[in-house]
């Protein structure tokens, strides 16, 4: 039975490096497969970038070959929004 | 750049198609070729009955290939191949068939294309996200978003 994205995406995270590095399709896909054989994460991986879960990139690599490559998004920062008000905290109004 | 060719669409009374094409040498930017085949339009609308009705542009780009690219297996067949189906942003289908699709990267025992293989991984995120900025869509311009299915596909060879 096909497992929700939610699942999905949060099997490749737990694959991703979070220090901003990058870690190429062959590793991933067997670090994916180790932790789950029957992992679907794998196929789904440039939907996953294509749709904004994770990052994702055709460069080449040291050795000159174009290989895929993926790494964890940075979350924005999302300003508070007062609830009352619906304006959001972290817009400053000028001096009255 | 290298040489180009630009094709232009002719149709006549009938319906029936034909089509000429004109060719540029290489060094011109497509800003240039694109200038040519536009000024080239009324030139050939005053000498022709029938209509104008496409313009199209073929770029040879053989330079871009490195030595031994051209080196083909023994086994290989380009009536074997495998075909990708992409659907777009609007819900199109669209496809490109790979001819001499090597069998060791179809699922064991099965026609299916197997997309844990890092390569085909590359394959399709290229074909999902493009290469430096530049992403591929369909004949309509829609954008890829998606992979429908990729399998073994067999086809008979013009020769």
């Amino acid at each position: 039975m096909a497992r929700g994205l939610d699942a999905i995406i949060t099997e490749v995270l737990a694959q991703l490096p979070s220090n901003g590095s990058k870690v190429d399709a062959g590793t991933l896909v067997a670090g994916l497969l180790e932790m789950n054989p029957q992992s679907q994460a794998a196929q789904i991986l440039p939907q996953l970038v294509k749709g904004g879960h994770i990052g994702g990139a055709v460069e080449k690599n040291e050795r000159g070959n174009y290989v895929a490559s993926f790494w964890r998004l940075v979350p924005v920062a999302q300003p508070e929004v007062s609830a009352r008000a619906g304006i959001p905290n972290a817009i400053t109004v000028g001096k009255q | 750049m290298a040489i180009a060719s630009v094709i232009y669409g002719v149709r006549d009374g009938e319906g029936k198609k034909s089509h000429f094409e004109i060719n540029l040498p290489d060094g011109l930017t497509i800003v240039e070729i694109v200038d040519f085949a536009t000024g080239m339009v009324p030139l050939v609308l005053a000498l022709i009955n029938g209509g104008l009705v496409s313009v199209g542009l073929s770029v040879n780009l053989d330079d871009i290939l490195s030595v031994g690219d051209d080196t083909a297996s023994a086994s290989s067949d380009v009536e074997e191949g495998a075909r990708f189906q992409f659907e777009t942003n609007g819900g199109y289908a669209t496809s490109v068939r790979l001819p001499t699709f090597d069998e060791a990267k179809l699922v064991s025992g099965t026609n299916r294309v197997n997309q844990v293989d890092a390569d085909v991984i590359a394959f399709n995120l290229a074909m999902l996200t493009g290469i430096g900025g530049t992403s591929p869509c369909d004949k309509r311009g829609d954008d890829i978003t998606g992979i429908s299915f990729e399998r073994e596909d067999f086809q008979s060879s013009r020769a």
